[in-house]
């Protein structure tokens, strides 16, 4: 029987109330005529409670920007600003819009509609750049919105076999281990300075409500063994064998005589999967191509919190995996593999372009952690200031990041029912279905001329 | 060029938001001195009054009026005059519809002519039409003078249906009562019977109101059907297909629930406050040749013979294919709309990220079409971005025959762009919104006539930059910007990159 996977989400309001605007009402010029209360549909202008008389100062935070007040008071007593608190979130890479939007997202759980046509910039760097396709007919199983629910956002976590075989009662053989979870989303371990124990935790519960995995560092396995985690070896710890006995996949970072490690884990405990954790860099093909063809079966390929490669000039993440997919699916090995792809993933168009770029699944890491409305950070430099998180409310964190993955599922599903796919799986490498803009300025400005 | 529309000054009731702020500061002495300087109509006294009325900041152009003779702050005597970046300009629009566009476009839609002090050309958005310039030639053209430049277009160029052209190279986007006030739709049918053009019914039944203006209104069949009768189908020299729409491409229309009032709701046959699907795609429709049985039944089933077919797809990569196939099909005008158009609401992802904007897909239909050797029988109408005159003539540089107006219909009722249209009771502005108290802001006279004066000062731009291209005929500037054409530019089109 089908069964639809179904996140559950509930409101989790913001705490700190940052917004946009700033409504302001210059008193010389206010005659407290309370036009504005009727202009505003967004309940901005009220009157003070303790005198009626007079208008109270405008709850800047539920406006829209709409300009009606602004308009119809007939003082021109009104006006907006910028809020300079909204353009002191984030940092270049995690702009304040797409703060927002995530913290939009995490508040309510859904897809972030609006009126009018598009209001950003042509077209950007980085994952601006690209834009995704539509299927104009129709392709099978298109049903627009009530389509969507067929729509599979499950990826497989292992080895997969190039061809099946069967012994001699007709069962398939040499299955390799595999995990398939939901969504292709992963829990990446958010930065040293912010981990904490509370923090682990909510990231820890979400993964498990939500059936997928948060990847820890293996010293915290201990005490999160029952939930869905991974542990992970960083290069300069040992495995553990009896620490792990109990987990399903590990994640052990590239190491001199991996291959050895990946065979002793494997001996101890046959049906464990290992991703094995690389930065990302140049000319990484034939060391991958290498480890695939000696059995690997998850890479985790990691760019910085800005999605850019661990180089000088580094290439971004996208580029980066293009070239990666590209050199594997040559020896017509890429289908055999899982990539993970982590780093810079901030948006919920990020998942399917970086899919489409190549990745099986991607990691999460300061998305989640804007999530519980860290605002004021910089992930160039590395500087995230001390947050509170053992005081955060421990269910409304989860809820927040629930509602983030919920809306980013569901923005899934909206692109792949626009390109007529059926499941994520499919997505896996399909840049002839993306549209990038180099190429497309290319093609316009040899026949304009520049 | 058309004469019959007239200019009529259509100002905003109370104020509109100025680029500068104009303030006295308290060393006003009120002497008046301003009040006889200043052109532009900033100071006033009001007849009778000792002091002097607030300014009026939607006049002033600004600091650089330094150069001129008569700028007030440095002559007055008290130094009481200050003139400021407005903050509300500031925070209003985005790079696609700058704050100078918004003020641009209602200011045109105020009096009829492009503004002296605020761009009103290009966009911010660093790419697309905003990148592009015309390499207009330094003496100008070829002594034709202005008053015989065509701008009329062909709707039909096909050896069947009717012969239909209209004076401006545009007709207005659907938008469906229910996205859209009645009286916004009132404004624009009204706009467009002035002008001689169309204007699309959107996918949300015919309003009987729209009834006096059935000759330039297009009726538009999509898959929810709302409100698609023979009777209305019969009312249209144009039935619109829309298989898809640039804002949310391969999404369908979804009109939330508290848009769907009992009116609403009667006239889409439907029940009131609950959400509407327009689902995509037509399951009707699977392949060429249903496309095209689904065109013969529209000419089948209308009582006019001659009637015209427009077909209205997104933009995906395999644009120009669609283009053939709907060639293919019999459609008559065949409608592109961009991801970057507008609509009443969508998802923030599709309209961001899916399909491609316009600008790339202009150039590969048109060249696509040229090759197949069918680009003559089709009329080839873009949307989905179309913001100014100059968006209208680069489209056109760039392969198309014409475009489709929506987004700007709106600015000039009055939209700031504020993006609200799908929230609780609607537009704040009474324009996208079908709430009792709110749908009275906008007047469909008042609208109507604004749309009327934006669409005279395209005119005259058009006529301006076809003049100063050199052409006598907006049909030659199509696509005059791909550089497989036009040696006197050089080898290259009469677009370049800016």
């Amino acid at each position: 029987m089908f069964k639809k996977y179904h996140i559950p989400t509930e409101s989790a309001p913001s705490k700190k109330r940052i917004g946009k605007f700033l409504v302001e009402r210059d008193l010389d010029y206010c005659i407290n005529c309370g036009d504005c209360i009727k202009a505003c549909l967004y309940d901005v202008h009220k009157r003070r409670q303790e005198d009626v008389r007079i208008m109270a100062e405008p709850d800047s935070y539920k406006c829209k920007g709409c300009f009606r007040c602004v308009i119809e008071c007939p003082q021109g007593a009104l006006s907006l600003h910028d809020n300079p608190e909204f353009f002191k979130l984030g940092d270049s890479y995690y702009i304040p819009k797409m703060i927002k939007t995530i913290w939009n997202e995490a508040e309510n759980g859904r897809v972030p509609v609006s009126g009018a046509g598009y209001r950003g910039n042509f077209s950007g760097p980085r994952f601006d750049g690209i834009w995704t396709d539509m299927s104009e007919i129709v392709r099978p199983t298109r049903d627009g919105i009530h389509g969507r629910e067929y729509i599979s956002t499950a990826v497989d976590l292992g080895r997969r076999l190039p061809y099946l075989k069967f012994d001699s009662n007709k069962n398939v053989e040499g299955v390799p281990p595999n995990i398939e979870i939901p969504i292709p989303i992963l829990f990446n371990p958010p930065p040293h300075e912010l981990n904490d124990k509370t923090l682990q935790l909510i990231v820890a519960n979400v993964a498990t409500k939500l059936g997928t995995y948060a990847i820890i560092d293996a010293d915290d396995y201990q005490e999160l063994c029952n939930y869905n985690v991974i542990p992970r070896f960083s290069s300069d710890s040992n495995l553990n064998l009896e620490l792990v006995k109990r987990a399903k996949i590990v994640e052990v970072d590239y190491r001199r005589n991996l291959m050895e490690d990946l065979r002793l884990l494997k001996d101890s405990h046959s049906d464990i999967l290992v991703s094995i954790r690389i930065a990302l860099k140049r000319g990484l093909e034939p060391l991958i191509m290498d480890l695939t063809k000696r059995g690997a079966e998850i890479f985790h390929l990691y760019a910085d919190y800005q999605g850019n490669e661990f180089e000088q000039k580094p290439r971004f993440i996208t580029d980066s995996l293009r070239s990666v997919d590209d050199y594997i699916v040559d020896y017509c090995l890429r289908e055999q593999i899982t990539i993970i792809a982590s780093g810079g993933i901030g948006a919920a168009e990020h998942v399917p372009k970086t899919i489409a770029c190549g990745a099986s699944v991607v990691g999460i890491d300061i998305a989640y952690l804007i999530a519980l409305e860290i605002g004021q950070f910089d992930t160039h430099i590395q500087r995230f200031p001390p947050i509170e998180v053992t005081d955060m409310d421990l269910e409304w964190g989860t809820q927040r990041i629930i509602n983030l993955m919920n809306s980013w599922r569901d923005q899934l599903l909206e692109v792949l029912g626009a390109m007529g796919m059926r499941e994520v799986r499919r997505l896996q490498g399909e840049t002839g279905r993306m549209i990038f803009y180099v190429d497309e300025e290319k093609e316009l400005y040899d026949l304009v001329g520049l | 060029m058309l004469k019959t529309v007239k200019v009529r000054r259509a100002p905003f009731e109370i104020r509109s938001i100025s680029k500068h702020k104009v303030s006295y500061t308290d060393a006003c002495i009120d002497c008046g001195l301003c009040e006889n300087i200043c052109p532009y109509g900033v100071h006033k006294r009001l007849p009778g009054h000792l002091k002097m009325d607030r300014p009026n900041s939607s006049n002033c152009i600004g600091p650089k009026c330094k150069e001129n003779s008569f700028y007030c702050v440095s002559l007055c005597p008290y130094n009481a005059i200050r003139i400021e970046p407005n903050s509300d300009y500031m925070v209003l629009g985005d790079p696609i519809w700058t704050p100078d566009l918004l003020l641009a476009t209602w200011y045109q839609a105020e009096t009829g002519e492009p503004p002296l002090s605020i761009e009103y050309r290009i966009g911010d958005s660093g790419g697309g039409f905003d990148k592009l310039r015309f390499k207009f030639r330094k003496e100008s053209s070829n002594g034709t003078e202005k008053e015989h430049i065509r701008t009329s277009i062909e709707l039909n160029k096909r050896s069947y249906g009717a012969r239909i052209e209209i004076p401006v190279p545009w007709y207005g986007a659907g938008m469906s009562f229910g996205s859209i006030s009645l009286n916004t739709m009132l404004a624009r049918a009204k706009a467009s019977q002035a002008w001689n053009t169309f204007v699309s019914t959107g996918e949300g039944g015919y309003p009987e109101q729209l009834v006096p203006y059935k000759d330039h209104i297009i009726t538009q069949l999509a898959t929810g059907q709302f409100g698609v009768t023979e009777q209305t189908i019969g009312y249209a020299r144009i039935v619109e297909i829309k298989y898809a729409q640039g804002a949310k491409p391969g999404l369908g229309g979804h009109l939330l629930a508290d848009k769907v009032t009992p009116d609403v709701a009667k006239i889409r046959e439907s029940v009131p406050w609950n959400s509407l699907f327009s689902p995509f795609p037509f399951h009707s429709v699977y392949s060429v040749e249903d496309h095209k049985k689904h065109v013969d039944w529209i000419r089948v089933m209308s009582p006019n013979p001659d009637v015209l077919i427009s077909a209205k797809v997104s933009s995906p990569t395999d644009v120009e294919m669609v283009a053939v196939g709907c060639y293919h099909a019999g459609v008559n005008i065949f409608n592109v709309d961009g991801s970057y158009g507008g609509t009443g609401a969508a998802p923030d992802i599709a309209k961001k990220n899916i399909a491609m904007p316009i600008e790339y897909a202009i150039q590969k239909v048109h060249r696509f079409l040229v090759d197949e050797g069918i680009r003559d029988e089709i009329t080839f109408m873009v949307s989905g971005g179309i913001r100014t005159a100059y968006d209208i003539a680069k489209a056109i540089a760039l392969g198309a025959d014409g475009v489709i107006i929506g987004t700007a219909d709106l600015v000039a009722c009055g939209c700031t762009r504020c993006g609200n249209c799908e929230a609780g009771r609607g537009c704040p502005h009474g324009i996208a919104t079908t709430d009792h108290e709110l749908v009275e802001l906008i007047q469909p006279d008042w609208g109507a006539q604004r749309i009327c004066n934006l669409y005279y000062s395209w005119q005259n731009q058009l006529v301006d930059i076809l003049w100063r291209l050199g052409f006598d005929d907006i049909r030659d500037l199509r696509g005059a910007g791909l550089s497989e054409k036009y040696e006197e530019y050089g080898g290259k089109g009469v677009l370049q990159s800016g």
